[in-house]
């Protein structure tokens, strides 16, 4: 049951007790410290055990120079299921004790081994990390939850779905963290970087709001706007703004959420040349079929949408939009696309205009796919061509989720009706699977 | 249609002239001053945006390559990376412009035990199938080669003491790396030891060693403390890992 020790600065033996390894869920997960010189059968000096401490089969344990502990959570799978997480001990805890902090730093994936060094830097041996789950090795700086640097095939990413790329080539990503709302974060990569290694900051934390970042998009100062599928005030998701340059455990400058602003799992998030901002609902409307609510510049809090596609309340059956679980956005233009990921289409819609209020309008063409296997992502290259993404082949894994292997199909600007794509990017050696999020941007910073 | 030529043109895989992003733009109408500023805008679910990122500027002397970014949710079947790019203009079945290897050149295989010396250098156990403890550089980042790999038969446990030697915790017991050799100095194991299945591992500033012993199914769970090592030579090596076991005993 012992899984981890360390030796306080002032000699004391400190253990973490791993009791749910041993498959008996009556036996407790504990920290138990021991007085230096420590023999034979002593009882310890404290003892943190129980409901408050948050210790889920604990594995490594450290201590810092002030003497707080830090124990590695969820080496393996308990049946209450948790997160993976550090939790962080004030020096003399004992009993029942509350965590002064708890952690869940980008990349840590089944933390084992901890250690910290002399100035306060975390280091983590995770054993699943990676995108190859062989395991990673993340540094953190003190009071950062970004890690300063990766060894492993580990990009602090994992399931990503939105990405956008501003016209210095830097990317950015909404990372959803395989479901555990407390390690959702943006990532930001430097140009050409291709996301690969650490990032170079990150959104992240409990201040920020994130709560299953989908869409994302910048607007031309840098800003970053997210649509959050779940949390916000009544619990159907927001929209969170960020200034540029933001990152660690920030609060967003704004945020849309609540019953006026129509948002029902909102995915997809983009903006129009005015600023306006458009947001997907996937499961939006009076039929919750799927919504696209329009916001002017600079909304903030529970604030209506000047528009909405959708159709109309108490009229289902009446629906001329066609919208079926949509994800997308809007073209400089102002046409807008989205794809309907239930529907297997994508449907463009004429620009906003002067339209307000319920807008129940079909759409000015629709391309179908047949195989119904979009996965939601969409973009346009400069001559309006439309590229979206799609699982070619779907294997769906018994208790959890399916892993497809992907493939991009590209429609040309104009298409309508059941045509076949100019060109698919598929098979074997393009290393695409169920792909979310696709954008255009630069591969490098542009030289000056 | 303007804007099929990034297909069709093979010497404009993944570049678009800033003219013929001009000249579409033209065509299709939206090279206006509100559509540039909207323009300037990015997301994975907005058009153009990044294309026309690459707006002409009197100080630009190049333009970047333009590529397709794509996120993938899922790493099966194929151990996919997080985020693909490909050349825009692509088509059919081509490898992303990504160019980690498949595999890891780290050495990582599930590590459990992490440890730090006085250089700054990590090191790692990795599970039973690799058998290994491997170590890097302070500087080491990313994909990274290990500095050394020092063969070590199902490690848990690391811990260094202030010389440099590297304790190691496994199901045998408790083996002692002398610091810079690939070879065991010294081996704590056997019956009188009252190690059983060891896990995590100390060193105090006087070579004590501290050991959380895991036990087995009959719950021996403790903490053993151990004398410091005493380190053999290498040519005394491998008598000394025959001699020793059993020694020292615990205090325990």
């Amino acid at each position: 049951m012992p899984l981890g020790i360390a030796l306080g600065r002032d000699g004391k033996i400190y253990v973490a007790n791993c009791g749910s390894c041993i498959g008996d869920h009556n036996v407790p997960d504990t920290v138990t410290v021991y007085a230096p010189g420590s023999n034979g059968d002593v009882a310890p000096i404290a003892k943190i055990s129980g409901d408050k401490t948050g210790l889920n089969s604990p594995a490594g344990i450290a201590i810092d120079a002030v003497g707080d502990i830090y124990v590695a959570n969820d080496v393996i799978v308990s049946p209450s299921g948790g997160a993976d997480k550090i939790t962080v001990y004030a020096r003399g805890s004992n009993g029942n004790a509350a965590p002064k902090a708890t952690l869940f730093p980008l990349g840590i994936d089944y933390p084992s081994g901890i250690l910290l060094d002399s100035g306060g830097n975390l280091y983590v041996a995770n054993v699943d990390g990676g995108w190859d789950t062989n395991g990673s090795i993340t540094v953190y700086p003190p009071n950062s939850l970004v890690p300063s640097k990766i060894i492993g095939l580990d990009s602090g990413l994992d399931s990503p779905s939105g990405i956008t790329v501003d016209r210095s080539g830097t990317i950015y990503v909404a990372n959803q963290a395989s479901g555990s709302g407390d390690l959702d974060s943006v990532n930001v990569y430097a140009p050409g970087t291709y996301a690969k290694g650490a990032p170079s900051a990150a959104i992240i934390g409990a201040k920020t709001k994130l709560a299953q970042p989908y869409g994302i998009a910048t607007d031309s100062r840098g800003n970053l706007y997210v649509a959050n599928t779940e949390g916000g005030s009544d619990g159907h998701g927001s929209i969170t703004i960020y200034p540029v340059d933001s990152k660690g455990n920030v609060a967003p400058r704004a945020m849309i959420a609540g019953g006026r602003t129509g948002l029902s799992s909102p995915d997809g998030i983009t903006l129009d040349s005015k600023g306006y901002l458009y947001v997907t609902n996937a499961s939006g409307g009076p039929d919750s079929n799927g919504s696209i609510t329009i916001y002017r510049a600079a909304s903030s809090g529970n604030v209506a949408p000047i528009a909405t596609i959708s159709n109309n309340p108490g009229c289902a059956p009446c629906d001329k939009t066609g919208l079926n679980s949509p994800q997308g956005a809007v073209d400089s233009s102002g046409k807008i696309y989205v794809v309907n990921v239930m529907g297997g289409s994508v449907a463009i819609y004429r620009p906003l205009g002067n339209g307000r209020g319920i807008l129940n309008k079909a759409p000015i063409a629709t391309i179908t796919e047949a195989k119904n296997n979009f996965t939601g992502g969409i973009t346009l290259d400069s001559g309006a061509n439309i590229y979206v993404t799609e699982n070619i082949s779907y294997v769906s894994l018994v208790g959890g989720t399916g892993a497809g292997v992907g493939g991009i199909s590209i429609y040309s600007a104009g298409s309508s009706g059941v045509v076949k794509p100019i060109a698919t990017i598929s098979g074997d050696r393009v290393d695409l699977a169920n792909p979310q999020g696709i954008a255009i941007g630069p591969t490098r910073r542009p030289s000056r | 249609m303007a804007g099929s030529a990034i297909f069709s043109h093979p010497s404009a895989r993944g570049e678009v002239s800033l003219l013929t992003v001009f000249l579409i733009l033209a065509s299709l109408g939206i090279w206006t001053r509100d559509c540039c500023a909207g323009a300037s805008t990015a997301s994975a679910t907005q058009p153009i945006a990044a294309t026309v990122s690459a707006t002409p500027s009197a100080t630009s002397t190049a333009v970047p390559k333009l590529a397709l970014f794509v996120t993938n949710s899922d790493y099966l079947p194929l151990g996919s990376r997080p985020v693909t790019v490909y050349p825009l203009g692509s088509s059919g079945n081509i490898a992303p412009l990504s160019t980690e290897t498949g595999t890891s050149q780290t050495g990582l295989y599930h590590p459990s035990g992490i440890a730090r010396d006085s250089k700054g250098n990590l090191y790692a156990t990795n599970g039973s199938s690799v058998d290994s403890v491997t170590v890097y550089s302070a500087s080491a980042v990313g994909d990274s080669r290990p500095l050394a790999t020092i063969k070590a038969s199902d490690p848990q446990g690391i811990a260094l003491d202030s010389m440099g030697n590297i304790y190691v915790t496994s199901r045998g017991g408790i083996t002692v790396f002398a610091a810079g050799e690939g070879f065991a100095s010294a081996n704590i194991g056997g019956d009188a030891t009252g190690l059983s299945n060891p896990t995590g591992i100390a060193v105090d500033s006087s070579g004590k060693i501290y050991v959380a012993n895991y036990g087995d199914q009959d719950g021996a769970y403790s903490v053993l403390v151990f004398r410091p090592a005493v380190m053999a030579t290498s040519s005394r090596a491998q008598q000394f890992q025959e001699s020793a076991r059993g020694w020292p005993c615990p205090w325990a």
